[in-house]
């Protein structure tokens, strides 16, 4: 995947009140199943969920934080948000427009940290979460 | 050869100091045979040797054994003997130096007797009355009095006067002398106790001026905060919050007082008169509750120890199987649940996004298919070949393109072949997509080998689990009354970690949820000030105040963390250098609680199952890490280094310690047993190997025998009778 394409692409943020929840999960000595990840595969678990559960919000205004700069992101990860981005807007010129992409991709995101942040409130998470996260996969692989 | 700056002890000299009557002196060898032995019995005075050193520099005796507590310090012959009405002296005197500059250190204890007090006791004995003084314990009816000097020579012939406490603090600051001084206790220990490695730690990363600050912030803040009090009945419910939390936090009263648990005793081996209670909350109890397992857990390695020396074989052979369960099977297996959950769950992780994103992919897939079929990319194509026709002014078909609407439109299409550049990445993302579609079945695959992996790993942790019991249940019902009553402490004291274990789990869930009180409680406080315009400045100062201890935690923290880090190190280095069994370990480490382990090739933590020669290896090498950092080059003096150590390992440990600081003096206060006696080898008792002090004899500088006369109460110092020709052994490495 070209180096020059990925030039300009800007830090990804997310709501900043929910700065704190991102970093619980990410703790090494979190109980969550992304203990020791990073917040970008949160931001990118969260922003698939957000798409499939079809939860697009966009952050309050002022409460955009970014602070996930490009380099937190791999490639592939990237590229996830640009093929969300072509299934929504229904074209392919619409990657090209990093800002947008990144926009459509935080809103979807911070749709589906809700959905994730039920998941941690019902326990769901708690004792098994490889359990948990492999039931939800299934259902959608079988 | 000595490194110029590094001290040895020249001499040492005791005089009606404790088992020391009249004057007794101690001329140490300083020179390239740097070990002094001093072997002597158990209550002969060994370890008052080591008080000694402790009390002439810092006034004080913190290795004092069970027979010494109670007793006055001076000599009672001395005192018995001495008039009333007249004046008794104790002194210890202590030269030390190199060959640049020499020190000598006076401490003296000049008493006045008059009439000794003495009691009649219950059976009818005449017993002395005591009294405790700043200069130690003396009979009621003598009055001490002390006064000690720092001297300092180039020469060792004319002296100057120092400032004592500054020139003893640059010779050796109290807080560091635990890691000069030793005795086979705190050695033994100093893998459990994280208390003494937080302090070493602490003590040399040279923070007490920060330490000092931080309080003295932390104590300006409670002030500020009270000050508040009373302007708002929503700030003092916050402060009363915050305050109800700490409190819980530090399991302490409003008054600051430390607050216990009077149900709970404080359990221990030996009961030395003293009741002592758990905390009732917080990180006291958490702290209490820790030590208390690590004790119990230190107790289960010598039962252990217990049953694998007993002479049955098949008690032998259980116990055997029971250790390598413990120590290798389960561990490995717990270790390779760890790693196939992490892996199984970064896999989870990895997989989800794209298979909740499948019908973006396939739509994307599509379209760029689309595009490609209708030649709109790749665009870098359309461009070359739009550019080509305008070069030839002719169409592939013929048509003219010289001018005219045609050219222009061949134009158009190669500005927008241009701007789509681009999009030419997506060819590439295209491919990409189509093979993350393709590995769905393959990714699926292996999260079925995984999950099988786990029951079969669960499967097997089952098993010997289950090994595990029937070995217990055939040690209980041994026709041996003692091995089946040690089994059946151990159960219990199994049973004792289990319940500590989860104790100290819900404490530690307790603890997290007080925090989030307290930070709720403050957020809210914090608010509320910011909100109040009366306590405008009170808020600016509260938050100037926060800031700096903000500022200065982080710094303690940091530089703490610099410090731990770097004691690791060297800890680690010094360790695989001294250890016989470089290919079973594989790193140490100091986490951040300061708990010392070593880590087995096999990958678990090998750290309680080392044996006594190697824990002091150990701990050794946590010395040297201490004393590399601190820069003092102070000789080491250790009581009983090899008291529960024997067989090979007391061999090996022979065979390494010469090479341990090969810089610095080493004094060694042992017994006969540790030190003089041919070491036994379990596996083969009959077959009788070098004693220690064959292995090291040619390190050996001086050998002084200790012997105690009970009749006489006085302890005498000689030369031991060196080892003759046939009976010294060259043992090469």
């Amino acid at each position: 995947m070209s180096s020059s394409f990925e030039f300009g692409f800007p830090d990804v943020g997310f709501d900043k009140d929910d700065q704190e929840f991102y970093e619980s999960l990410v703790k090494s000595d979190s109980p969550s199943p992304f203990r020791g990840m990073t917040r970008a595969d949160v931001f990118i678990y969260a922003m698939a969920v957000g798409f499939k559960e079809n939860l697009r919000r966009p952050i309050p205004k002022g409460n955009r934080t970014p602070n996930m700069p490009p380099e937190a992101f791999k490639p592939e990860m990237r590229w996830l948000m640009r093929a969300l981005v072509i299934m929504v807007e229904k074209n392919l010129e619409g990657i090209i427009e990093h800002r947008k992409v990144v926009s459509i991709a935080e809103e979807y995101a911070n749709g589906g940290i809700s959905l994730v942040k039920e998941y941690v409130k019902s326990g769901s998470l708690d004792e098994d979460p490889e359990a948990f996260l492999e039931t939800n996969l299934r259902k959608l692989l079988a | 050869m000595k490194e110029p700056n590094e001290l040895a002890v020249i001499s040492l000299e005791l005089n009606n100091y404790r088992q020391f009557y009249g004057e007794n002196k101690i001329d140490f060898a300083t020179k390239e045979k740097r070990f002094n032995i001093i072997q002597g019995e158990n209550g002969e005075g060994k370890s008052n040797i080591l008080n000694a050193f402790h009390y002439c520099l810092y006034l004080t005796e913190p290795h004092l054994k069970s027979d010494s507590q109670g007793m006055p310090i001076m000599n009672t012959r001395t005192l018995k003997e001495a008039k009333e009405n007249s004046f008794v002296e104790m002194s210890i005197v202590l030269t030390l130096g190199n060959d640049d500059i020499k020190y000598k250190i006076s401490r003296m204890v000049r008493a006045y007797k008059t009439k000794i007090q003495e009691t009649i006791d219950a059976k009818g004995n005449k017993k002395i009355e005591l009294q405790n003084t700043p200069f130690g314990v003396f009979p009621v009816g003598v009055t001490p009095n002390g006064s000690e000097s720092f001297k300092v020579s180039k020469t060792g012939k004319t002296w100057d006067d120092r400032y004592f406490s500054y020139g003893v603090s640059m010779m050796l600051p109290k807080e560091l002398s635990p890691f000069y001084f030793l005795d086979g206790e705190f050695l033994e220990s100093l893998h459990k106790t994280f208390d003494t490695v937080k302090t070493g730690i602490e003590q040399i990363s040279e923070l007490t001026l920060v330490f000092s600050a931080i309080k003295h912030l932390n104590s300006l803040l409670t002030t500020l905060r009270k000050q508040a009090k009373g302007s708002d009945t929503n700030i003092d419910d916050q402060l009363k919050r915050m305050e109800a939390a700490d409190n819980w936090l530090q399991s302490r009263d409003n008054e600051g007082n430390s607050l216990v648990n009077e149900n709970e005793l404080i359990f221990k081996e030996k009961y030395d008169g003293k009741d002592e209670y758990h905390p009732r909350s917080g990180y006291p109890r958490l702290k209490s509750k820790e030590n208390e397992r690590i004790m119990h857990k230190a107790k289960l390695d010598e039962i252990d120890n217990q049953l694998i020396k007993k002479n049955a074989a098949l008690i032998k052979e259980l116990q055997k199987q029971r250790m390598e369960l413990e120590n290798k099977t389960i561990p490995e297996l717990e270790n390779t649940k760890l790693r196939l959950r992490k892996e199984k769950l970064k896999l989870l992780i990895d997989f989800a996004p794209r298979v909740y994103l499948k019908n973006c992919l396939e739509y994307s897939i599509n379209l760029i298919g689309e595009n490609i079929e209708k030649g709109r990319l790749p665009s870098k194509i359309t461009d070359i070949f739009t550019q080509e026709l305008l070069d030839k002014n002719e169409c592939i078909c013929g048509t003219d393109l010289s001018k005219g609407q045609s050219r222009e439109r061949i134009i158009q299409m190669q500005k927008t072949a241009k701007l789509s550049k681009q999009l030419d990445s997506a060819l590439e993302a295209q491919y990409d997509f189509k093979n993350w579609l393709k590995q769905f079945s393959n990714d699926s695959g292996r999260l079925d080998t995984y999950r099988r992996d786990l029951i079969k790993t669960e499967k097997d942790l089952g098993e010997s689990q289950r090994k595990l019991k029937d070995i217990s249940i055939k040690l209980k019902g041994s026709d041996d009354e003692d091995i089946a009553q040690l089994e059946k402490i151990r159960e219990a004291r199994e049973k004792w970690i289990d319940e500590l274990s989860e104790e100290i789990g819900s404490i530690r869930k307790r603890i997290e949820e007080y925090e989030n009180i307290k930070k709720a409680a403050k957020a809210e406080y914090d608010r509320l000030l910011k909100a109040n315009k009366k306590l405008e400045q009170l808020g600016v100062k509260q938050i100037l105040c926060e800031n700096a201890l903000q500022s200065l935690t982080s710094v303690k923290d940091r530089v703490l963390e610099k410090m731990r880090t770097t004691v690791e190190e060297k800890t680690k280095h010094y360790f695989f250098n001294l250890i016989w069994k470089k290919d079973t370990y594989t790193d140490v480490q100091i986490n951040d609680n300061y708990v010392i382990s070593v880590k087995h090739k096999h990958g678990y933590d090998a750290t309680n199952n080392l044996s006594a020669g190697e824990k002091l290896l150990l701990a050794l090498s946590f010395i040297a890490a201490i004393r590399d950092i601190t820069g003092f080059k102070f000789p080491l003096i250790v009581d009983t280094p090899l008291g529960k150590i024997s067989g090979l390992p007391k061999m090996s440990v022979a065979k390494e310690i010469p090479t341990y600081l090969p810089e610095t003096q080493l004094v060694l206060l042992v017994t006969d047993t540790e030190y003089a006696s041919p070491i036994v080898n379990g596996e083969e008792p009959t077959n009788l190997l070098p004693s220690f002090r064959e292995i090291i004899n040619s390190y050996v500088g001086k050998e002084f025998l200790l012997n105690y006369n009970e009749k006489e109460v006085h302890a005498t110092i000689t030369k031991m009778k060196p080892l003759s020709e046939s009976e010294v052994l060259q043992h090469v490495k």
